[in-house]
This record gives C-alpha cells, sequence and structure tokens, in this order.
C-alpha cells in the first residue's frame, strides 16, 4: 500500500524525493551520532520517562478509552476511565473523585454537545441527558 | 476617530470586549480548543449584535488565547497554540525554579505591550503596510518560510545535524494527503482521512499534551500538588523597572517582528517568536540563560506573540485578505455583517474601524493589567494533585482532539504523534522544528511549485526578487555566523602546549556544555 502511494507522477515527485530523501539520509546520520556515543543515547531527562508501570498502566488506559467511547457513549467510558485512571496513581478520596467526575462529565457533554457543537459518541444516558436539556 | 472612540466605549462594546476576552482566554487554555474555534462558535452570537460590539468581542476572543496558550505553557509546559513553544521553553522553566508568578506576569506585560504596540501600528501604518503584503509572491512566500525554518535549526543550539532532521521530519509529515499540484494520494496509507493531510492539533495534542500527561502520572505521589503551594504566593509578579528598561530594545525589536511578520498572510503566527527569539538570543549578553528561565527570552516571545495579532489585522482590514484560519473567520463574522474588508471599508465606515482599533487598544491594555492581577488564580491550577492534573490533561487532549473534526481518527493521530514524540526523545531530535516544518511544510510546497511553475523552472526566481532574496541571506546568516563566530574564536587561540591544553579543555567543556545543555533542557 505504501510502496503505491509513495510514487509521484514526474513534474511533480522532485520535492517530495528531495525531503523524503534528507530525512532518510540525516535520520541515518543521527543514528551513527548516537550509536558513537553512547552516552548521549537514550531519553534525556531523568524525571521525564520513568520506567514504572503506573505510567505505562495510565497511558493504556486512556489508550483503550477511545475504544469504549465508541462501545458504550460519553457519559460511561469518561467517568470509568477518569475513576481508573486516578486509582492507578493511587489518589487519596478515589471515591470522592469519582463521585465528582459524574457531573463534571455531565457538564462536559452538554458543554460539549450543545455550545460547542461536538458530537461525542452517545450512548442511552447521554442521549437522555441531551434530550432533557434540549427540552429545556 | 471621535465617533469610533465613543462607539468602542458604550456599555455594550465593553461588555462585549470583556466577555470576549474571558472566552478567549477558556479557548487559550483548553487543550484542542483553538482561537479558530472560539471565534467560528461566536460568530453566530455577533449576527444578532450591532457590528462594533459583535466585532470587538471576536478581537477579544482572538487576543484571548492567543495570550492564554502562554498560561499552560507556563504552568504546564503545555502549549496551547504552536506559537506558545518558545515561550514555554523559559516560562516553564521560571515555574520549575518556584517562580510561576513572576512567568506569568512578564508574560502579560510582554503580551500587553507587543499588542498595544502593533495596535498603534494599526491605527497609524495600515495603509502603508498593506502594500507590503501585496508584494509577498510565490517565490518571496519559499524564501520566509526557508529563513523561519533556518532559525528555528539555528536558535535551538546543540547539534545543528539533530535540528535539521526535525525539520526534515517535519517536512516529510506535511508531504502526506493530496499532491496541491495534480491532487493525487501520497503517504496516506490508504486512509482517506488522511486525504487533507495531518491535521496540526492533534499532532500538538500528541507530542505535547499527552506526553506530559504521561510524564505528570509519572511523578504522581499520593497527593502531591504539581508544586509547592507557597511558591504560589511568594516572590514577585512583574519584572522590575530596571529589568524593564533593560529590555528596551528587546520589546521594541520583538514587536517590530511581530507586527512586521503579522503583515505577512500565511507566515506569521507560527514562525513569529521562533524569529524573535532567535534574533533576541543572537543579541544577548546572557545567551547561555536562553531556555533555563531567561525573562529576557520570556519577553522576546510573548512580546511578538501578540504583537503579531495587529499586524495580521492589517492585510485582513486593509485589502480583505486573511493571513490566517482565525483571520479567514473574522472576514466571514464581517462579511455577515455586510461589511467589506478593504480600502472602501475606510471611507465608508470609518466609526466602526475607529471602534476597532480603539477596541483592539482595550483589549491588549486590560489583558497587560488583568495578566498581572489574576497571576494567582491562573496558577491556581498547580494546586491541584499531579495524578488529578494528569487525568484531565489526558481526557482533554482525547477531547480536543475528537472536536478537531468530529472524528476518532484523529484521536489515533494524535497518540501516533506522542510515540513519535517519544522515539524523537529519545534519538535527541529536538521537537519544535518537527512541528514549525510540519505547519509551514503545505506552504513551502505550494509556493515552490507556484513560483517554479511561474518562472518556467528557472530557479534564479529565488535570488532575482528583492525581498526573497534577504530572507535568504538573513537565513544563511542566522545559521552559519555561529559556526563561522566558533572557527574564528579557535584559529585566534595561540598555539602551544599550554595553550592547546586550554584550547582541548575549552572544547571539551564546549562540548560537555552542549551535551549537558541537551540532557537538562530536551528542547521540544
Amino acid at each position: 500500500m505504501l510502496s503505491e502511494t509513495i510514487r509521484y507522477p514526474a513534474p511533480t515527485n522532485l520535492y517530495p524525493s528531495v525531503v523524503l530523501g534528507a530525512t532518510v539520509a540525516l535520520a541515518l546520520l543521527v543514528a551513527i551520532q548516537n550509536l558513537r556515543n553512547t552516552e548521549t543515547f537514550g531519553p534525556s531527562d531523568q524525571g521525564r520517562t520513568s520506567a514504572g508501570l503506573r505510567p505505562a498502566a495510565f497511558a493504556a488506559v486512556w489508550l483503550s478509552y477511545p475504544l469504549v467511547l465508541i462501545a458504550v457513549g460519553f457519559l460511561i467510558s469518561t467517568v470509568v476511565a477518569i475513576g481508573l485512571s486516578l486509582w492507578l496513581l493511587r489518589v487519596k478520596h478515589l471515591l470522592a473523585y469519582v463521585v465528582a467526575s459524574l457531573p463534571t462529565a455531565a457538564l462536559l457533554l452538554v458543554g460539549l454537545q450543545v455550545l460547542f457543537n461536538v458530537a461525542v459518541p452517545q450512548g442511552f444516558l447521554d442521549l437522555l441527558i441531551t434530550d432533557f436539556v434540549y427540552s429545556l | 476617530m471621535l465617533e469610533g472612540l465613543q462607539l468602542a466605549f458604550e456599555p455594550a462594546s465593553l461588555i462585549a470586549l470583556v466577555t470576549g476576552l474571558a472566552l478567549g482566554l477558556v479557548f487559550g487554555a483548553i487543550p484542542g480548543l483553538t482561537a479558530t474555534l472560539g471565534v467560528a462558535l461566536l460568530v453566530p452570537i455577533t449576527f444578532i449584535m450591532e457590528p462594533a460590539p459583535g466585532m470587538i468581542m471576536l478581537l477579544g476572543v482572538y487576543a484571548g488565547s492567543i495570550y492564554a496558550g502562554s498560561i499552560t505553557a507556563i504552568l504546564l509546559r503545555i502549549p496551547g497554540t504552536p506559537a506558545s513553544i518558545p515561550t514555554m521553553w523559559d516560562g516553564y522553566a521560571l515555574t520549575e525554579q518556584g517562580k510561576p508568578r513572576l512567568a506569568l506576569g512578564t508574560a502579560a506585560v510582554a503580551s500587553g505591550i507587543g499588542g498595544l504596540f502593533s495596535g498603534l501600528v494599526l491605527i497609524f501604518l495600515s495603509p502603508l503596510l498593506a502594500d507590503v503584503a501585496l508584494k509577498f509572491g510565490p517565490a518571496e512566500y519559499v524564501a520566509i518560510v526557508l529563513f523561519g525554518l533556518l532559525v528555528v535549526t539555528a536558535v535551538l543550539g546543540g547539534s545543528m545535524v539533530r535540528s535539521a532532521a526535525g525539520v526534515f521530519i517535519g517536512l516529510s509529515l506535511a508531504l502526506v494527503g493530496l499532491d496541491p499540484l495534480e491532487g493525487f494520494a501520497r503517504l496516506d496509507g490508504g486512509f482517506y482521512e488522511l486525504g487533507g493531510g495531518l491535521e496540526v492539533v492533534p499532532v500538538l495534542l500528541g507530542i505535547f499534551c499527552l506526553t506530559e500527561a504521561i510524564r505528570m502520572a509519572a511523578k504522581a505521589k499520593d497527593d502531591s500538588p504539581a508544586t509547592g503551594t507557597a511558591q504560589l504566593d511568594e516572590g514577585r509578579r512583574t519584572p522590575t523597572a530596571k529589568e524593564l528598561l533593560k529590555n528596551k530594545w528587546n520589546f521594541a525589536r520583538s514587536s517590530l517582528i511581530g507586527t512586521g511578520l503579522g503583515i505577512i498572510p500565511a507566515v506569521g503566527p507560527e514562525t513569529t517568536p521562533f524569529v524573535s527569539y532567535a534574533a533576541a538570543k543572537r543579541a544577548s549578553k546572557e545567551r547561555e540563560k536562553y531556555g533555563r528561565g531567561s525573562i529576557e527570552a520570556l519577553i522576546s516571545a510573548e512580546t511578538s506573540n501578540n504583537a503579531n495579532v495587529g499586524g495580521s489585522l492589517i492585510p485582513l482590514l486593509t485589502l480583505g485578505i486573511p493571513g490566517s484560519a482565525v483571520a479567514a473567520v473574522f472576514l466571514g463574522a464581517l462579511t455577515l455583517q455586510g461589511l467589506r474588508p478593504g480600502p472602501l471599508l475606510f471611507a465608508e465606515q470609518p466609526a466602526l474601524i475607529g471602534a476597532l482599533f480603539t477596541g483592539f487598544l482595550l483589549i491588549n491594555a486590560l489583558m497587560l493589567v488583568g495578566g498581572v492581577l489574576f497571576v494567582r488564580q491562573f496558577a491556581i491550577v498547580l494546586r491541584l494533585p499531579v495524578a488529578v492534573l494528569a487525568t484531565l490533561v489526558a481526557l482533554f487532549s482525547i477531547l480536543g482532539a475528537f472536536a478537531v473534526g468530529n472524528n476518532v481518527f484523529n484521536i489515533w493521530v494524535m497518540f501516533a504523534a506522542g510515540a513519535l514524540a517519544f522515539v524523537l526523545q529519545v534519538a535527541r531530535i529536538p521537537i519544535a522544528p518537527v512541528v514549525l516544518a510540519l505547519i509551514l511544510g503545505p506552504l513551502l510546497e505550494t509556493n515552490l511549485t507556484k513560483a517554479l511553475t511561474i518562472s518556467r523552472g528557472d530557479w534564479a526566481v529565488f535570488v532575482t526578487s528583492p525581498l526573497a532574496l534577504v530572507f535568504l541571506i538573513l537565513g544563511a546568516l542566522f545559521l552559519t555566523l555561529p559556526v563561522v563566530k566558533r572557527v574564528v574564536r579557535r584559529s585566534w587561540t595561540t598555539p602551544g602546549p599550554e595553550a592547546n591544553a586550554d584550547q582541548d579543555a575549552t572544547g571539551r567543556a564546549d562540548a560537555r556544555q552542549n551535551d549537558g545543555e541537551e540532557r537538562r533542557a530536551p528542547r521540544p
């Protein structure tokens, strides 16, 4: 697929060819520099990339959020994602946060749908709230 | 003009001004919500308003959201707009040093001064400067885009090879989508959603917000806030008069660069702060402080940022040429009101023009005062536990990416951009050139093709145009001067065992310094 889409007709292929060629050449050069100087290779900021499991799990939660969002709608998926993410990060008073996340998500839903015209995927609960708001 | 002043000071206009500014601050501060979206959402409301308050409200949203982009950049290392990236380098460094109040206050003062300067230029020099915008053809656009890319390569310091690699990676990403000349799909991997190219907002959210959320998640411990609460109450919140005076040329230069580049349609908003930052660094006696919390650097980036807003209004109002997406929406709002921007607008609606100009000055004055007064309120976000902040940033990043085109595909683009940012960080390739090249890539390609088509393939077109030649020479100077300086400095060192030892030590020290610079302050 990529090989098909990478072909250009002759008159317009100069710019993309130069750009892609230079990208490959410079990337190779950087790779060689990194390999030659192994001291400077690797994540640069100590605090920036912690090898812990928690950030990975946190990323996994939010990576799966769009899939759940499509399946069950905005409200439930958002509350679940917030709850899981806070639980993973060991926040104190988790229950309070999760309870607070419900009205927050509902407000976000109304704000996105009604004010910003952003049509987030809706489940049963979302439709109920949106219909209620429009009926007002 | 007097009638315009009266119109601008009417209660309806003042309420619209404050409302617009407040909404702009909200839009600029929430990742994914852009100035364009803010202005576009308010256009239907302005339709039922009188033209003057309606347009003043839109100006408030525009200027407010550009300024607010710096608030998140300073406090959370999340630039609200690409133009806030240089602000983030020094603003966030100040926050890390426990000076978020000073960073926010300085940004407010610099934004206000830059905005006021461009407002005055708008009032007094609009028709004169509008002619400059007309002098920019395809060859000049190519030259100025190359100038911007060369400047960002030079300004980052460290390895130029890595910066150049970043530029070309960004240009490669900009190739995704339909070819601008013949309209065939390229590098889209079979995803029809990529036909229009990569959306910049999801890419930015992935690169800056998502990575920041994960970084915060790694840092989260119990309920610890993002910063010590005491830091928000201590220390000054504005630069001293001495510091302001010391930066008088910095203010002047950055305002001129901001307004000047703002006049050129489509180039200004993202390129401006990088050029201004580079120029300030070049002229500075304290270059080593750049990227480590320099007030001078913060002033250069923020002043030019907001000076650009006024500059971009010049071609819009005088010629009817929208220089950016926001300006295009603004043009639509004017048209809805039955107004046609161009020379006739000045002759037919002097009161409205006067009100708009006065409103713009008032917006910037209010931003300056309000920005300084509400520093503590802005910084309150740092009191939140890091865990909560990380969760909110992740949530808003995803919703912001979704909001761009109302589709889930952009969320995956955001995740891919986040992964790319991680790879670049591991490979020590700076991210700022990638972002700038991604934004400027389509402009470069389209105008390169146009220029060569017009000149029938003659490359001399880029050196026969005086404007293009000036920008190319300036870009080359930015890139080569540091190298030349280094060579000259080395050749002046006296040879001999002791001198050699010194030179060696200096060389190694330089290398260590560069290396350390890269390690300590990985540029975005």
